[in-house]
């Protein structure tokens, strides 16, 4: 059952997106892009990862798309024309139906499941917690540096 | 019981259509998009695999590329703000270099 919800969020997801490429409007892509990312945090609950989960819906869902709000908020009208040059229609449609012909083959491809059963791990979370604050430390100590940094590319320089 | 090709086949799916984004729209803050989604198909499989394994090293991983990718969409989106600022359009074919 798991499973299929998962499966389930990631087909949603495959679906806001191929949405998202053929709106018209920033707009529209937006919340398509809003739904691509919820769709991917509840994937990630249902495999067990419940705090990456949290943090792709904080992150992600709330920060980066705010920012993404504000940044179409700040686009001029004539932004309007969505597409590069004049595409040839088919192209349109190689972009539509490819992630689905790919699905249909992996599909077909595919052999049988492992069999193991997805069962979710307990305390892996603990473990990851542990990994991030402890042997993976300057990893994580880097990464909210660069976080720091790009939050101060905002700043505009006086003339 | 799935088989991995279904989450091989959604995060596939997923990158071709971030990659679609960046081939086929014009405006930068679609791009942005486009890289997001690429760089949310490769998380999922990260975080598939590794909450499938019992991993969390690869649960780690994929904190670090979260928190990595919303400083890239910073970056991104600060510098298209600053190019909409100096009264220039955000789009692709009006930018032909950096120095632009």
């Amino acid at each position: 059952m798991t499973e299929a919800a998962f499966l389930l969020c990631g087909a949603g997801a495959v679906v806001f997106a191929a949405l998202a490429l053929f709106q018209r409007t920033l707009y529209g892509s937006a919340l398509c892009l809003l739904g691509v990312l919820l769709q991917v945090a509840g994937a990630y609950f249902l495999a067990g990862a419940r705090l990456l989960g949290l943090l792709q819906v904080l992150v992600y869902a709330g920060a980066v798309m705010v920012l993404l709000v504000i940044a179409v908020m700040s686009s001029p009208p004539r932004l309007a024309r969505p597409f590069a040059g004049t595409p040839p229609a088919w192209l349109g449609w190689l972009a539509l139906l490819l992630p689905f012909a790919e699905l249909l083959a992996f599909l077909r491809l595919a052999g049988p499941a492992d069999g193991a059963p997805w069962r979710w791990t307990p305390g892996l979370e603990t473990q990851t917690a542990s990994l991030l604050f402890g042997a993976y430390a300057p990893l994580t100590e880097a990464v909210g540096l660069l976080v720091l940094v790009a939050s101060l590319s905002i700043l505009r320089e006086e003339p | 019981m799935i088989s991995p090709a279904w989450v091989w086949a959604i995060s596939g799916s997923l990158f071709i259509l971030g990659a679609a984004f960046l081939v086929l729209r014009r405006q930068l803050i679609a791009m942005v998009i486009g890289l997001e989604l690429m760089i949310n198909a490769a998380n999922l499989n990260i975080v598939y695999y590794a909450a499938r394994r019992g991993d969390a090293a690869g649960l780690a991983v994929a904190f670090l590329v979260i928190a990595a990718a919303a400083a890239e969409a910073v970056v991104g989106l600060s510098l298209i703000l600053a190019l909409l600022r100096s009264d220039e359009a955000a789009e692709t074919d009006r930018l032909q270099e950096l120095a632009d």
